[in-house]
């Protein structure tokens, strides 16, 4: 039995497929800029876990790696039972269907609608047209946007477009979701509307990883905090607790 | 417990439970999605996309031009090849047992092929009826034939004529009773040589020619990619299948390629109608092309495939292009 009343044996893979673990990592820019310096990180599958740090610490260049958008240029990055160093374009591809990615430019198509841009992943992944539309309602419905469905993205403010990119990132059910900032543009009761999105995903067994530099949001929720400074991993917390007094 | 796991339950496992759906991949979804991503790029930028089609029409065109020239110069050489013969006209002193030996020399020559003896008489007929209407001006002449007797060797080819030729001259070449030895339609092979070089000439050229616009495609393309750089971020972001990124591409790049074509062979059937209305009005013309006509259908179907080849391979070489350099 896996929490969240997942008990099938699909559940229980899609659930295995959400561990990561990075070993000796990093990530060298040309010439020689380390955006990231030997990172040893592992996090279990159904584990939440945010990654905090200024601006510049690497925590977009780590969620980078995990979604196969860049290589590292040193050690060993697994996602599920992939090791992304070697992996192919193929490889990439199959990972990321069980991946959901928030991002903080959003990335919504301006010529589609909301609904579109919502039922987009389920859409070049060929499910009917019935099938992605009824879903993308619901999540619409789930994230307060079900009246602007048919409005285009630049008609949106930023926090509605911010809530469109993770009901896309949610709608394939995915076993990872990878946020880079997913609340920057939302004011504090949609941010919690969001938190509670994840949190509901997390506790039906999903992964989750969330780069922000909100010290209280990561304090409100006391979960899994990884600390990032200059490309290193400066602290490792069970809790939020030890970060107190941090200043990100 | 904290208070945003207390507020939690807002629907997602509700609705993942009732998303057993996407589990089922409709093949009719994937086409569907093709033909409108593909609709909306030709939507989107329809200048690109009409200098393809023009680039891959001008490219037909010529192709299709050239076949015409090809196909009815070819025709008409092969109508003159049926005809191709050598002859040995003879001095009036001939007598008939000469006549009998020359031509029993040819048939050793030339076993199997056709020897025949015309009289002076006979040569006189046949010139009456090459000149037809203006056969008038031979009025007068039978009395006082200026024609030779001849014997002639009928040959299937240019070359078999041409081969024949050069052994009936070293064999009969200094016979007294000979006056001389033609290569009747020793042009006509000269002619089917050019047409070859031609054809060769032709073939590189369009080759060429395609190449060149399988790269304006290629580029025009690419440039389309540019402006759906997000789209296919975003598709390569949810794990799109290979064949669901290239597949809208290609399928633009076929509508691109049958339009271009179909338009390049119209512009052909265009000239064609043009070249005939002239043809009909220049008898000199119309002498050494009779029976003028347009490319076979078969060779249409290959230059309308060929237009859909250059559009598609474009198209998925810009596309493999730019995801490997994105």
């Amino acid at each position: 039995m896996i929490r969240g009343g997942y008990d099938t044996q699909k559940d229980f893979i899609r659930v295995v497929h959400g561990m990561i673990h990075l070993h000796g990592v990093s990530k060298i820019y040309p010439p020689d800029q380390a955006a990231l310096r030997g990172i040893d990180l592992k996090v279990a599958p159904g584990e939440f876990l945010f990654v905090a740090g200024p601006s510049g610490a690497g925590k977009s260049t780590l969620l980078k790696l995990l979604f196969g958008a860049e290589k590292c240029s040193h050690g060993e990055v697994l996602v599920g039972q992939r090791n992304l160093s070697s992996v192919g374009r193929d490889g990439i591809a199959e990972m990321r269907r069980g991946l959901g990615v928030i991002f903080q430019d959003y990335k919504l198509l301006p010529r589609r609608t909301v609904l579109d841009n919502v039922a987009y992943g389920l859409e070049v992944l060929g499910v009917s047209v019935r099938e992605r539309r009824r879903l993308a309602m619901l999540l619409l419905h789930a994230m307060g946007l079900q009246e602007r469905a048919d409005a285009y993205p630049v008609t949106l403010s930023g926090g509605e477009q911010q809530r469109v990119a993770v009901a896309r990132a949610l709608i394939h059910k995915p076993n990872l979701i990878l946020a880079d900032e997913p609340t920057g543009n939302l004011d504090q009761e949609m941010s919690r509307r969001v938190f509670d999105l994840l949190l509901e995903a997390n506790a039906a067994g999903v992964t989750i990883v969330v780069a922000t530099h909100n010290l209280s949001i990561i304090e409100e929720l006391n979960k899994r905090t990884v600390v990032l400074d200059r490309g290193r991993i400066i602290g490792d917390f069970v809790h939020a607790g030890g970060l107190a007094g941090a200043s990100l | 417990m904290t208070g945003h796991e207390q507020r939690a339950a807002i629907g997602i496992t509700a609705i993942w439970g009732e998303s057993d759906g996407i589990e089922r991949v409709s093949l009719w979804a994937l086409a569907t999605h093709c033909v409108r991503q593909a609709f909306e790029n030709v939507r989107r930028s329809p200048i690109t996309h009409i200098l393809t089609i023009v680039t891959i029409a001008v490219a037909i065109f010529l192709l299709g031009m050239f076949s015409l020239f090809i196909t009815n110069s070819s025709r008409a050489v092969s109508k003159e090849s049926g005809e191709m013969m050598v002859m040995l006209f003879l001095r009036d002193s001939v007598s008939q047992a000469d006549v009998e030996n020359i031509s029993s020399q040819l048939r050793q020559i030339a076993p199997g092929l056709s020897v025949s003896y015309t009289d002076k008489t006979q040569a006189l007929r046949a010139f009456r009826e090459t000149l037809g209407e203006d056969a008038r001006i031979l009025d007068g002449l039978d009395a006082d034939n200026p024609l030779p007797q001849s014997i002639s060797v009928a040959s299937g080819s240019a070359e078999e004529a041409e081969r024949l030729f050069e052994k009936v001259q070293n064999a009969l070449g200094v016979h007294p009773k000979v006056e001389s030895i033609r290569y009747s339609r020793g042009g006509v092979a000269q002619i089917k040589r050019m047409l070859r070089i031609v054809e060769v000439i032709g073939v590189v050229g369009i080759a060429f020619l395609f190449t060149i616009a399988g790269f304006i495609i290629a580029n025009t393309i690419k440039l389309a990619l540019y402006n759906h750089r997000m789209e296919i971020e975003i598709m390569q972001l949810v794990g799109a299948r290979r064949g669901a990124i290239y597949a809208p591409y290609m399928l633009e790049g076929l509508v691109q390629g049958v339009l271009g074509a179909s338009i390049g062979t119209l512009a052909v059937f265009v000239m064609y109608l043009i070249s005939k209305g002239l043809l009909a009005r220049a008898e000199v013309l119309q002498m050494l092309l009779p029976a003028f006509s347009f490319i076979p259908t078969i060779q249409i179907v290959v230059v309308v495939a060929a237009g859909a080849v250059v559009g598609v391979v474009g198209s998925f070489l810009a596309v493999r292009r730019y995801l490997s350099e994105s």
